[in-house]
This record gives structure tokens, sequence and C-alpha cells, in this order.
């Protein structure tokens, strides 16, 4: 499956049926345990610019082509 | 007492508030640009801001983990955050539309768990001016939606105006553009904007390099200044930091003390009545 994450085309070695929760935890973002997904907090993820929120990431299915952004806090002026 | 001033000294409290919220300081910083966490740190204590402006950025897990590990900015400003009261205020930095300004300031409520935002959407490049058709259209969409919004905008009296009126909870005019640090090159036009929006809460954001510039802006009657480079550049940060918490504190005491209106003619401070004998005899003073 194709997948633009944080702008960069990514080919990932599974076909269809690939959630939210499973990218963000194949990529480091959250632990494998489920327990650890939901108090994260630490970043904010949009897919095709539409926010999802934590309690989602389960159920959000990803598709082709889909792009996701996972921002994290920085400093600023 | 009525007194000579060319601004009318609030008779009231100093308190500063914004959207029903009060603001601790009128000296708000920004978190970037330091040479180290800590750095960043040490300045936030010193200055004891209002706000601290932070900002989203695409990042990796690493980078994600970075910035919240023990010595990361994030930890860090959270520390300060605590210990001295300061907002957190995100901001739009770097979006050229209103629609991304949009999506970057939902992202960074849930992010940031708060509604207010430093709304940016630059129109140009090289001078990093604000466009003011899509802050405007952004802005109308962020009120809307529930933020509390804090616009960078250039100093032009209607576009201040509109923005107002479309229930921004205040107003963020340059000094100049920036990082520049050439201070308040438009004194005539900020003036202006203090006259004829005497209700709003206006705050002088960008431009500003040296504490007599800040205070400068609070003596106009500014409400606050928001700054970064002029601190985060210092050879000394922190101290930077103390210094323009002291010029604004300054500021504001002389703008609600009245300022004196300025003549060309000169005028004694010392009694004339009274002198002995020199002018009787004709000598010189």
């Amino acid at each position: 499956m194709r997948l633009i994450i944080n702008g960069e085309s990514c080919d990932l070695p599974v076909s269809a049926g690939l959630s939210l929760q499973q990218l963000l935890q194949q990529l480091g973002y959250l632990q494998i345990r489920p327990e650890d997904a939901a108090v994260s907090g630490n970043f904010i993820v949009a897919v095709n610019q539409q926010i999802v929120s934590a309690a989602m990431y389960a159920t959000t299915d990803l598709n082709e082509d889909d792009c996701i952004d996972i921002l994290g806090a920085i400093t600023g002026g | 007492m009525k007194t000579e001033n060319n601004v009318a000294p609030d008779a009231g409290g100093d308190v500063l508030q914004i959207a029903g919220e009060t603001i601790g300081s009128r000296l708000w910083l920004g978190s970037s640009l330091y040479p180290s966490p800590q750095v960043m740190g040490d300045a936030i204590a010193a200055a004891t801001p209002g706000f601290v402006t932070v900002s989203l950025r695409r990042q990796s897990a690493a980078q994600v983990q970075e910035q919240v590990s023990e010595h990361g900015h994030w930890h860090l400003l959270h520390q300060q955050l605590a210990s001295t009261g300061a907002k957190l205020l995100p901001n739009t930095a770097g979006c050229l539309s209103a629609r991304e300004a949009i999506l970057l300031a939902q992202m960074a409520r849930e992010l940031f768990a708060t509604d207010w935002i430093k709304l940016e959407v630059i129109g140009d490049d090289y001078s990093l001016q604000p466009h003011p058709l899509q802050l405007v259209e952004a802005a109308r969409e962020l009120v809307a939606q529930g933020f509390k919004v804090l616009p960078y905008c250039t100093d032009d009296l209607v576009l201040c105006q509109t923005l107002l009126e479309l229930g921004c909870a205040a107003v963020m005019p340059w000094g100049a553009p920036i990082g520049t640090g050439k201070g308040l090159i438009n004194p005539y036009q900020l003036k202006t904007l203090r006259e004829r929006l005497p209700q709003a809460v206006l705050v002088v954001d960008a431009g500003l390099g040296k504490p007599s510039q800040a205070m400068a802006a609070l003596e106009m009657g500014f409400d606050a200044v928001l700054l970064n480079t002029a601190v985060a550049r210092a050879n000394d940060p922190a101290t930077m930091a103390a210094a323009f918490k002291q010029a604004v504190d300054g500021g504001r005491a002389a703008y609600r003390a009245g300022l004196m209106c300025e003549r060309d003619q000169a005028s004694p401070s010392t009694p004339t009545l009274g002198l002995p004998f020199w002018h009787q005899s004709g000598g010189a003073v």
C-alpha cells in the first residue's frame, strides 16, 4: 500500500486493512501495547487533512494514497 | 486630576484581560531560536511572560520523543509554564493561506489543549508581511469555531478594525518585519491605532530589538508586546529577558502615569518668581 506520510511517499508491505493505530505503532509513534496508545498526546494526526483523535486511531482504516500528517510540538515565535 | 497628558490614565486596576481571561504579564515571549532548551527555560523564568508562543510541525517518532525528553524544549517549557503561570500561545507560522492556517490552528488546539491561537498567514516571503485578505478569511472561520484569535497583522487601521469586528480577542500589528529588530518603524500609524481603537487590546508583535523599543510601545498605550529574537539571540538571553521585563513594566507605568505633551518652546522648570537681583542689574544669568 502506498501512503504519503509527512509529505513523503512510502510503500508499505501490506495490502488493505491497515489501521492508523497499526501504522503509528509501526512508525514508532505509539507503543505496541494498546493501553499506551490513548494517552500519548505528544503528537496530532491528520488523515487527508482531517484530524483524527487518539480514540479513533484503531478504527480508522487507511486506504491507498492516503495522506497522513503527524505533527508534534516545536518552539515558535 | 486633569493633567497635561496626551493620553488618559486608566483610573481602574491594571489587569490585562483578554477574552475573559487574565493575562499575567504584558511581556509575551517566543520559545524559538535559543541556543539550548535550558537557556530558553532560563529566559522564560526571567521574563515571567503572559504568553509563550509555540508551534507544531511534521515530526518523526524520534523527533517527538526528543521534544518531550527530560532535557527537551517541551519538558522544560512545561516546567516554566507551571512556575510562571504563563499561558501557551500556539501559532500558525509559515502558513500561506487561510485554509492552511485553519487546519494548523485546529491541530494546535488538539495538541496543546488551548483555544488561544496566534494567527499568522504570510503574504510575502521576503518581508514576512501578513496577507490581509487570507488573514481575515481565516480569522472569521476560527472565531466561528470558538478560537480566541490573536492575529499577527500589519498596522493598517481598517484591517485591524475588521479583525476586531470579526471577534478577534486582540490585534497584533507588527512593529517591524519579523526578526529585523528595527523597532517601531511607523510610530504615527501605531499611535493612530491606539487613538482610533481605544477599547481594543493592541499588542505590538514582531520587529522589536531593544528594551527601549518595547518601552516605547507600552508608553504609546499598547497593551503588551510579543518578541522572540531580541531575547533569544542576545549573548545572555536571561538577562535580556529581564531587561525587557523592566522596560515593559516601566513603559506601562509611564503610560498610566500620563506622559507630558511634547512642545517646541522651552519652558523653565524652576519658578522665575522671586528671582533676587540679576534681571534688575542687567547681568547675564
